[in-house]
């Protein structure tokens, strides 16, 4: 298995050259693919985009990537799921209908507004007010702020998974998650400056 | 807590950022490259990339976008020329996070909901231009040249899936004689989504007032390119004055 360079999943969910910006910035290699079998011989994969739950979810398994990131786990290799990526790491999201995700962490993906009279999308930037000991936040000072643009997120339903939470509107939400070698975050690390480059580095250095 | 924005809006014709007064007579202040890069290590929020010839030329420098992105390390919004969902699709593409829609949206609503579906609502802004017309702040119809009721339209455009809303005084563009705050404060109270306020910000007392209506960010261009403030100066006085803003 390739273990410097990283594998970016290309399911035509836009957004991809954001990420490899990133990367490039702190000169880590990445091959970007929208094949499963050239996406599977690397040790850490990244899943990002930009769009609705349903659509993410439809491209994800129309290329084959489902059943990819399903093995590429269960063999110990890193994933680390961004903004959407995160959401469809879930079991089911809620975003214009129920439809069901990868599965890989039980949960829901969820209306921020739901129950709450808040404005959504949340979007800007943000700081953490519960943190946990997740590994990609090593060297990150914990009053960093990193760019959060989502309007749903995530309910963790299953104990062991690791999770830092936000504050929007006197409302906690869940932001960083950890379950063993699957990484999630709802922010956009390419999008958050000097901390962001910080915890892209620490995922490649994993 | 989440953080109130402040956002440099380049104007950009061809390879070169202009800064317009009003939108029309407008002044080259530099190459986009090289001023994104800056705004990139300053804290700044956000960048708009707005072009203004795109429409009329039915021409979007993808190249440029794309460019641009690279060394873009903050979201990048870009508007100008969209017509149709594969502009916006191609601009996502090319390292674009948001889309800003403005003359589209009195000749092809439905590219709001279109993108909305596709990439979710935090994916597109819609541009609202307000005029004064008989003493009034209207929406101007930049198409039609008609004018219609702000109050009714924003929540139209709320209700087609808008993530946020630019509100873009354009008689005070470029004048820096500050905002319209009564107005912010009415808009702000009729909708849910967020708003961000521009055109005609010359002082950080401006932004300050901008941000006392409750509006998430402001967009500026004549103050950092005219007047010599600095992002980290403006957040440093809004900071003072109670703004939760980010400092690092």
């Amino acid at each position: 298995m390739e273990n410097k360079t990283i594998g970016i999943i290309d399911y035509n969910i836009g957004n991809i050259t954001s990420i490899k910006n990133g990367f490039d910035l702190i000169k880590v290699d990445t091959f970007i693919s929208n094949n499963p079998s050239e996406i599977e011989k690397f040790n850490k994969i990244v899943l990002i985009g930009v769009g609705s739950f349903p659509a993410a979810m439809k491209n994800l398994n129309d290329f084959g990537f489902s059943n990819l990131l399903l093995n590429h786990v269960e063999k110990g290799g890193f994933v680390l799921g961004i903004c959407i990526g995160m959401q469809l790491l879930m079991s089911e999201g809620n975003e214009f209908k129920n439809t069901p995700g990868l599965n890989l962490i039980k949960g829901t993906v969820d209306g921020m507004n739901i129950n709450n009279n808040i404005k959504v999308p949340h979007v800007g930037w943000n700081n953490f007010n519960n943190y946990d000991d997740i590994k990609i936040f090593d060297k990150i000072n914990i009053k960093s702020n990193f760019y959060f643009v989502h309007s749903f997120s995530v309910n963790i339903k299953e104990e062991n998974v690791k999770k830092m939470e936000f504050n929007y509107s006197e409302k906690n939400f869940i932001g960083a998650i950890q379950k063993k070698n699957i990484f999630g975050v709802q922010f956009h690390p390419e999008k958050s400056q000097e901390p962001g480059l910080q915890l892209l580095k620490n995922f490649s250095n994993l | 807590m989440l953080k109130k924005r402040i956002i440099p809006a380049l104007l950009i014709k061809g390879s070169s950022i202009v800064k317009s007064i009003k939108f029309d007579e407008h002044r080259i202040v530099g190459d986009f490259i090289s001023t994104s890069k800056v705004f990139s290590k300053r804290f700044a929020d956000e960048m708009f990339i707005l072009d203004i010839d795109a429409y009329k030329n039915e021409n979007i420098n993808y190249a440029n976008i794309f460019e641009i992105s690279k060394f873009c390390n903050m979201p990048l919004t870009v508007g100008g020329g969209i017509k149709k969902f594969e502009h916006a699709k191609k601009l996502f593409e090319n390292g674009a996070d948001k889309v800003v829609i403005r003359t589209s949206y009195f000749e092809n609503k439905n590219i709001i909901s279109d993108i909305a579906k596709y990439y979710g609502n935090q994916s597109v802004i819609v541009c609202m231009d307000i005029k004064l017309n008989n003493n009034r702040l209207m929406m101007y119809d930049n198409n039609s040249s008609n004018f219609l009721d702000p109050f009714n339209e924003i929540k139209n455009i709320e209700n087609l899936g808008a993530g946020e809303i630019l509100i873009n005084f354009v008689d005070l563009d470029g004048t820096m004689n500050g905002f319209d705050i009564n107005f912010l404060n009415k808009m702000n109270d009729k909708t849910k989504i967020p708003l961000i306020a521009m055109g005609g910000c010359g002082s950080k007392k401006d932004f300050l007032e901008a941000f006392n209506t409750g509006v998430e960010a402001v967009a500026a261009g004549s103050i950092f390119f005219w007047i010599g403030e600095t992002i980290i100066s403006i957040k440093e006085y809004l900071y003072k004055n109670g703004v939760n803003v980010r400092l690092n």
